[in-house]
């Protein structure tokens, strides 16, 4: 189960990386579904999805944001910041990053109303 | 055949229940007898499985995962599908740089339940390859149609049917078309599809016939057991043969795994090209065999995505239904491929606001995969805690496939009337025309740069002539150890080139009808 501290950076993230009409965002719980999801999975899989929560909580100092948390950071810090880790030329960075993305985009586009606000369907 | 009977979402099998031994089923610290134990029910142990019950001997099936069908996911969202039907939560990568994601499903029915349902033969230039260079002589080409053949009606195994074939897929056949490229309609294994767009969470109508509503279902109506939840933790071995299987179950509200013991004279390994070595190297056999774990293949892959001035909506098609057959001989394969937005949304570039507007295009996007013929890059070992590693390092010729494939894709989009094409490549995501996507095969980009999945691994027991070169033989004995059989794409000496499931159940077939049990 995610920390209320994680559970912060989690809605923080999903606010910059997923910017949708706020009564689509209104019910999506993302820490919720990470929890939910992360039920059952392997020790490795939470364990780095965790390490890379804080990763991007604490990072703005070594990105030379100065002593500042990414969930102080007004939406243009936290973009400017963000693109820092997206468009890294380490591979590393850029796969922590990514795999941030897989975790809280997947889980609100899975979401049945995000989904068909993005999508037709049939006919 | 197996019977079906009708459902609210589609088909259901008539499963035996009293022959499915759910982990709430098996007694606390068990022992059952069998005369052979087959370990897995994916493409390999479910055909296996079947064709030893069909001989009248006693079989018993593990699987590490749970029973589904259609009526436990056919109303997932798609990552509870991934959740419920993947191993690792869908979340198993390589070892390497850079990281490749390898999905493999973990359920009754293994990887069939949650591939395309692609059903393909290998072609006879890379069986003849097999043959001559591994001493394969003794399957003959025509041996291996027969047992195609005796795999494919159970399977359903039809081309795809025109009307299902989807704008997506139309778009890719006429890109190609205009460049002169050839290529035709997949045959599948889904001879009742109803086009859900969800082959991989899990057919919703159980049209697609993986094999926990074909192979699984018939075999236990012949008389086999299955164990379900049963994780294989080693092979038992007395004096150089095998006694049976050691397996822990998983029980609900219980701390401890139960422990369940095989008592068998003959144990297929069926658990994949990743599992299975490991499981023999766990049980104190690998260390004989010095190809037991290495050579592996797992034909690295990804996909580019074009947008379109008209509305596409491939998410309703057949995700899969065409390829191209041009560059098979030059280790490239390209073939129609289609997600929902849950998936797309993180491969697409960035995020934020300008993330959100490319996926408001969703309906007017087409998306092309592609995946190489790769060198055997890889090998699997375990980890401290003893669940596998897989360590897969790309090499630059291989590489230079993946751009040339992502290049050729990125072209028939365009040929087909792409506005732009979107590359799974860092800082290089947006390609304008097709000049662009020609010249794209020429840059010199690293393998890090590119995001990697890989759905087919294979070789990590590879069968040959004689011990020096492989673990198993023609027959999936394994060299040494008797009554130990290896019944998945472990075995391939090489490439199947196409898609693997049918020549894994070719070859099951074959271990099935020939043991000596």
């Amino acid at each position: 189960m995610l920390t209320e501290p994680e559970r912060r950076i989690i809605r923080a993230l999903a606010g910059a990386m997923l910017p949708m009409r706020e009564e689509l965002f209104r019910g999506v719980d993302v820490a919720g579904s990470i929890d939910d999801f992360m039920q059952g999975a392997p020790a490795a899989l939470t364990l780095s999805t965790r390490l890379a929560i804080w990763a991007v909580e604490l990072g703005p100092l070594a990105w030379g944001f100065g002593p500042t948390r990414f969930t102080s950071m007004d939406r243009e810090q936290a973009d400017r910041y963000l693109s820092r880790w997206d468009r890294s030329p380490r591979y590393t960075i850029r796969s922590l990053f990514f795999a941030l993305k897989v975790v809280v985009m997947g889980l609100v586009y899975d979401r049945p109303e995000v989904e068909a606000d993005f999508c037709r369907g049939r006919g | 055949m197996t019977r079906l009977r009708p459902a609210d979402h589609g088909l259901e099998p008539v499963i035996p229940a009293e022959r499915v031994y759910a982990p709430e089923r098996v007694p606390g610290d068990g022992e059952v007898n069998a005369q052979v134990c087959v370990i897995g029910t994916g493409a390999g142990g479910a055909v296996v499985g079947k064709e030893l019950a069909e001989r009248g001997l006693d079989v018993i099936l593990l699987e590490e995962g749970l029973y589904y069908t259609a009526a436990d996911y056919a109303g997932d969202t798609p990552m509870r599908s991934v959740r419920r039907l993947y191993r690792d939560h869908g979340f198993t990568f390589t070892m390497g740089i850079p990281n490749i994601l390898m999905p493999l499903g973990k359920c009754v029915g293994g990887t069939t339940v949650i591939n395309s349902g692609t059903a393909l033969r290998m072609p006879e230039w890379a069986f003849r390859r097999w043959q001559l260079e591994h001493g394969l002589e003794a399957l003959s080409w025509r041996e291996l149609q027969s047992l195609y053949e005796r795999v494919e009606p159970p399977s359903g195994v039809g081309p795809v049917a025109e009307e299902l074939l989807g704008e997506n897929s139309k778009i890719f056949r006429t890109g190609s078309e205009k460049l002169g490229y050839s290529g035709e309609v997949l045959t599948r294994n889904a001879d009742g599809c109803k086009a859900s767009g969800r082959c991989f969470l899990g057919c919703p109508r159980n049209a697609k016939r993986s094999t926990n509503v074909s192979f699984v279902p018939r075999a236990l109506e012949l008389g086999a057991r299955l164990f379900t939840g049963a994780r294989a933790e080693r092979i038992l071995l007395e004096g150089g043969r095998v006694v049976g299987v050691e397996a822990s179950v998983d029980a609900p509200g219980e701390r401890r795994r139960r422990r369940l013991t095989v008592r068998a004279p003959n144990v297929v390994l069926a658990a994949g090209a990743v599992l299975s070595p490991l499981l023999l190297r766990k049980s104190g056999v690998g260390r004989q065999h010095r190809h037991a774990g290495k050579h592996l293949r797992i034909h690295p892959a990804s996909r580019v995505v074009g947008l379109f001035d008209r509305e596409i909506r491939g998410q309703f098609d057949v995700p899969q239904s065409y390829h191209l057959t041009q560059f098979l001989e030059q280790g490239l394969s390209l073939e129609g491929i289609f997600v929902p937005p849950a998936v797309l949304a993180p491969a697409m570039p960035g995020f934020g606001a300008h993330h959100a507007a490319m996926m408001r295009d969703y309906d007017r996007m087409a998306m092309l995969g592609y995946r190489i013929i790769d060198q055997p890059s890889g090998s699997v070992g375990p980890s401290v805690a003893g669940t596998p590693i897989v360590w897969y390092d790309i090499g630059r010729e291989d590489t230079r496939k993946l751009l040339r494939a992502m290049s050729l894709s990125a072209e028939i989009l365009f040929a087909a009337g792409a506005l732009r094409v979107f590359l799974p490549v860092a800082g290089r995501e947006l390609l304008t025309n097709i000049d662009e996507a020609r010249a794209f095969a020429h840059l010199e980009i690293p393998a890090a740069d590119i995001e990697i999945s890989a759905y087919h691994p294979h070789g990590t027991l590879r069968m040959g002539s004689s011990p020096d070169t492989a673990v198993t033989d023609i027959e999936g004995r394994v060299f040494g150890t008797k009554g130990l059989y290896v019944a998945d794409a472990s075995l391939f000496p090489e490439s199947s080139i196409v898609n693997p499931m049918m020549t894994i159940m070719a070859l099951a077939s074959h271990v099935g009808q020939r043991m000596q049990a």
